[in-house]
């Protein structure tokens, strides 16, 4: 996984381990992630701008996780925000390398984190990554081919006209 | 999917590729592909807003009483439908709306000032089977529906020819039949990113349609717009409806940029899965397809 340094300064203490897996393994770096994820979530919402969020694909975590063994994983991230101290918890399943399935809970101590930690719980799971057309085997193809020659050639002559 | 015969060709603004999963005699090939090249043909000849030997297009020159081939009632029933379901937002009076908007004959991009389309029953009446009495010349158009039905229609082609195991696509849309239950492995293609898929949808004796705003956009448009409002939806990044005719499956992808999901269930039987502009996935349960997403 890519270095990636904290955005503003949330987490300061090692992630607490408790594995519920035969096989524990420290998973603190993908609780880092998930954290930086939630408190980025966090800000882009504060900042109202009508933009995409900005950290949330992190496919890097089920890459990351491709040497861990089969189980359920649970860890506690702690990060502090102006008014204090805060905690997550994450739960993730692995199997054949692969993030199965994971679960988010949030312990908030203060009525604003609810707000963030809730927003984070409702997005964060279905972000689609997506694959490469190359790493599967497919039939078909189905999405927005449907563009007749016309009016892709048409597109072009306008593009080259406002840019000329 | 094992194809021995394969048709690769374009036709109404797609690529099709029709493929057959039994050999057949050079000569029968060449006739069939004749076939539905000829009744490709014969229904852009009514339906198309893009010629001007169409029916359809005639009937901007002035009122009357049009009356279609035989494949029209399934269409324009349909169509009467899915307008009154969808108060008024599925509309074939939605051509003129696309013609103002630039989206014209000669594509020329260009949008003028929009205004709403009229209401069905002020300007035109469907007459069963096959009519269309006008009360004033009308730009119609049938994209919401017209392309599914196209490939049901070539679908049921092959069947008449004997020929029971196939697929049968057009630009992304398809139905797939298999008399010994191979199913068919379509890749939802990733709105932003057409080299990825976000998911793999495994169909059998199905049809299925895909739409995005992503591809047939200029200025502030895409391929749909909303008569109410005069601007292109766009909150779904993607979506996709499986069914079991192209024609419903065409027809469900444009009603759910207006429509929620669960009130059209009511009425039509179909799967969905919707990709929203934050990649947030909803789909109904019975969806068949393995999505890719971030910790899921």
């Amino acid at each position: 996984m890519a270095r990636q340094e904290p955005m503003a300064s949330p987490t300061s203490e090692t992630p607490e381990l408790s594995a519920s897996s035969k096989s524990p393994i420290f998973i603190g770096a993908l609780v880092v992630v998930v954290v930086i994820i939630a408190l980025a979530y966090g800000m882009y919402r504060r900042s109202a701008a009508n933009v995409q969020a900005p950290v949330v694909q992190q496919t890097t975590t089920t890459t990351a996780m491709g040497t861990y063994k089969d189980g359920t994983y649970t860890a506690d991230g702690a990060y502090t925000v102006h008014a204090g101290p805060e905690k997550v918890t994450i739960t993730l399943t692995v199997k054949d390398g692969m993030v199965t399935d994971s679960q988010f809970q949030a312990t908030p101590n203060l009525p604003m984190s609810q707000r963030y930690m809730d927003m984070f719980a409702n997005n964060y799971k279905a972000l689609i990554i997506g694959k490469k057309l190359d790493e599967i085997k497919l039939d078909k193809v189905s999405g927005s081919s449907y563009t007749p020659k016309g009016f892709n050639s048409a597109l072009e002559k306008i593009k080259s006209q406002a840019s000329a | 999917m094992v194809s021995a015969v394969r048709f690769v060709f374009e036709a109404i603004g797609a690529k099709w590729a029709i493929d057959l999963s039994e050999p057949l005699s050079a000569d029968f090939q060449e006739t069939l592909y004749a076939r539905i090249r000829a009744r490709i043909d014969q229904f852009d000849r009514a339906y198309s807003r893009f010629r001007e030997d169409s029916l359809l297009f005639s009937m901007t020159k002035q009122a009357g009483s049009f009356t279609f081939p035989s494949d029209a009632e399934r269409l324009f029933s349909l169509y009467e439908e899915l307008y009154r379901f969808t108060n008024g937002s599925v509309t074939p009076l939605i051509g003129q709306v696309l013609v103002d908007a630039g989206y014209d004959r000669t594509y020329s991009l260009e949008p003028k000032a929009l205004s709403r389309p009229p209401a069905w029953e002020e300007v035109m009446e469907y007459q069963r089977p096959l009519t269309l009495v006008t009360k004033r010349p009308l730009s119609l158009d049938v994209g919401a529906l017209g392309k599914g039905y196209m490939i049901d229609i070539i679908a049921d082609l092959l069947l008449e020819e004997g020929i029971q195991s196939f697929c049968v696509e057009a630009g992304g849309d398809m139905v797939q039949r298999s008399t010994i239950g191979i199913p068919l492995r379509v890749g939802l293609e990733h709105p932003e990113d057409p080299t990825r898929v976000i998911g793999v949808a495994t169909i059998l004796n199905a049809s299925i349609c895909g739409s995005a705003g992503n591809r047939r956009r200029w200025k502030s448009f895409h391929h749909i717009i909303d008569p109410h409002r005069l601007t292109s939806p766009e909150t779904i990044a993607a979506l996709w409806v499986v069914a079991e005719t192209t024609l419903l499956a065409d027809a469900m992808t444009t009603a759910l940029f207006f429509t929620e999901p669960e009130i059209l269930q009511k009425q039509y039987r179909f799967e969905y899965l919707i990709l929203s502009q934050d990649h947030s996935v909803r789909s109904s349960r019975g969806f068949p397809a393995e999505l890719f997403v971030a910790g899921a």
